[in-house]
Parts: structure tokens; C-alpha cells; sequence
């Protein structure tokens, strides 16, 4: 499965520590009411996607992402779940019936599961 | 639980020729009660896991089977309450009771390594059986819609509950 883009590749005269901040940076996890943020202006605007968790595994998910829309996470089941990305990129908690936004601020390829469940998974592929 | 495994085993056997008989051999007040009684005490091995594992992976593991076996249940009882109908207690289920107590004596005299073995290779053989028997036997005879959409929501829970234990067992060998 592929990856998200690692910061290794980032110039090497950027300190670690930076790096490691920019890189926890790139998904910023809201309360489902707060304002999405947008990392950079775009052509089109930025747009919410839902997905929705329920009978054990995540629902449909959105093609043609781009960076600066945002994720809001739906979990319809009863039990606790956890969006993850394999990568790190990004951990949400996820109680029964909670509604979490995520800002998309980076592309790449995201593969992610539940920490609780790892047999749902799902990939997040995420365009400029 | 060898015995009870039986008993349940036998459940899935006799599957077909209920169907062949055209009346199903458990009614839903009893297919509650097992499907119940088999959370009941996947909840009980759980936090005997929590009170004698220190393993941090096998502590998760046990946490994720009281949470997600006491979330159905719960939802099992307030079905069973808006339904009208009174849990049956039962053969299979008593010898599931019976049999997990005996685990349980068994599990306690077990410290460390060797009860985080045990406790794992349990879950996988008791998630395994119980899986085949709501695929068999528990979903095909429950009459009631919401019960049936219960009982498969339980089955891809205890799916995931067998193949998470597989999955850690594997790298406590």
C-alpha cells in the first residue's frame, strides 16, 4: 500500500525537530462546528467530505481530495474507533456518535485504520 | 469451554437439518440469551486480563474486548426491553457459563508470559466458535429483523476480536 510523502525528503538543512512539527502540522483534527482551515489559496473552493463509520467499517471515500478540504469524521456505530494513519500523519479518536473534522493540508497517499479494529482500514489519496 | 465449544459446535451442525425440519431449533429469546451470555463472558475473561496481565499490547487487547462486547450487550438489552421479550435461559448457554468459570479458575493460577498465551489462545478458539455459530445457526434462526441486524453487527465485531488475537498471539509465540 502506499504511503504518505516521509519528511526525510525535506532539504536536509532543516532541523529535525522542525521537521517532526511540520509534519504533525499537516492535519489539524477540529470539533465538527469549528471553521475548516485552509492551508493555501485555490482556484476552487475548499469543500467538507463526510465519512461515515458504521457496521464495523469505514464508509465510502471521496475521491478527488485536495489539499485545504477536510474530512469530517461520522462514527454511526457504538463502539470506539479510531481514524490512523499508518504513517502517523494523523490519529483521530473517534467515540460513538462523534462528528471530527480534519483538515486535509498536504498531498499524498494515506493509508489509514482503526487502532481498536485493525481490520477496517481505508486511503485517503490527496492532490495539490 | 471445550465442552462448551462442543455444545455450540453442535448448534452449527444441526443448522441444516433444522432448516430441513422447516422450524428453527432456537427461538429468539434464546438466541439472545446465548448471543448474551457469550459477551457476558468474553467481558469476565477481559478484565481478569486487566487484572493480572502487565503486557501493555494484551491489556489493549483486553480493554477492546470489555468495551466492545459491553457496548453490544448493552444495545442487546435495551432491544430485548423495547421488544417485549424476556432473555430464555438455555442449555447451550448454561454450558457456556459453566464451562467459562472453569477457564477462569484455570486462567488464575497462570501469571506473566504464560497467561498472556493462554488468555490470547482462549479468545481466538472462543471468538472462532462463537463466529460459526452466529453465522450458522444464531443469525439463519433469529426471527426478528433488528435482532438478526444485531446479532451481524456482532459477527463482524467478533471477526475483527478473532483476527486482532491472531494477530497478537502470532508475536507472543
Amino acid at each position: 500500500m502506499a504511503t504518505a510523502q516521509a519528511p526525510s525528503k525535506e532539504p536536509a538543512a532543516i532541523p529535525r525537530r522542525l521537521l517532526l512539527a511540520l509534519a504533525g502540522a499537516a492535519f489539524v483534527a477540529v470539533p465538527a462546528s469549528a471553521a475548516p482551515r485552509v492551508a493555501a489559496p485555490r482556484v476552487t473552493a475548499p469543500r467538507v467530505y463526510v465519512v461515515t463509520l458504521q457496521q464495523m467499517a469505514f464508509g465510502p471515500l471521496p475521491h478527488g481530495l485536495r489539499v485545504g478540504d477536510t474530512i469530517e469524521w461520522v462514527n454511526n456505530d457504538i463502539f470506539l474507533h479510531s481514524a490512523t494513519a499508518k504513517d502517523k500523519s494523523f490519529d483521530i479518536e473517534l467515540k460513538p456518535r462523534a462528528h471530527v473534522r480534519m483538515t486535509l493540508k498536504k498531498p499524498g497517499t494515506f493509508a489509514f485504520y482503526c487502532r481498536y479494529h485493525p481490520g477496517m482500514t481505508g486511503r485517503l489519496v490527496v492532490t495539490n | 469451554m471445550l465442552k462448551a465449544f462442543g455444545i455450540l459446535a453442535a448448534l452449527v451442525l444441526a443448522a441444516p437439518l433444522a432448516a430441513q425440519a422447516q422450524a428453527p431449533s432456537l427461538n429468539d429469546a434464546q438466541i439472545a440469551h446465548i448471543a448474551y451470555t457469550a459477551g457476558v463472558i468474553d467481558v469476565a475473561a477481559g478484565k481478569q486480563a486487566l487484572a493480572k496481565s502487565h503486557d501493555k499490547a494484551v491489556r489493549g487487547f483486553a480493554q477492546e474486548m470489555v468495551r466492545d462486547h459491553t457496548a453490544v450487550n448493552d444495545q442487546a438489552l435495551a432491544l430485548v426491553k423495547k421488544l417485549g421479550v424476556t432473555p430464555q435461559d438455555n442449555p447451550t448457554s448454561q454450558a457456556l457459563n459453566k464451562d467459562a468459570a472453569a477457564k477462569l479458575k484455570a486462567h488464575a493460577t497462570l501469571n506473566g508470559a504464560a497467561f498472556d498465551r493462554a488468555y490470547l489462545a482462549n479468545e481466538i478458539a472462543f471468538h472462532k466458535t462463537v463466529n460459526r455459530a452466529l453465522s450458522a445457526t444464531l443469525i439463519p434462526n433469529a426471527r426478528n429483523a433488528e435482532l438478526k441486524g444485531l446479532l451481524q453487527t456482532g459477527l463482524k465485531l467478533f471477526t475483527d476480536h478473532q483476527a486482532h488475537a491472531e494477530q497478537l498471539a502470532a508475536s507472543y509465540r
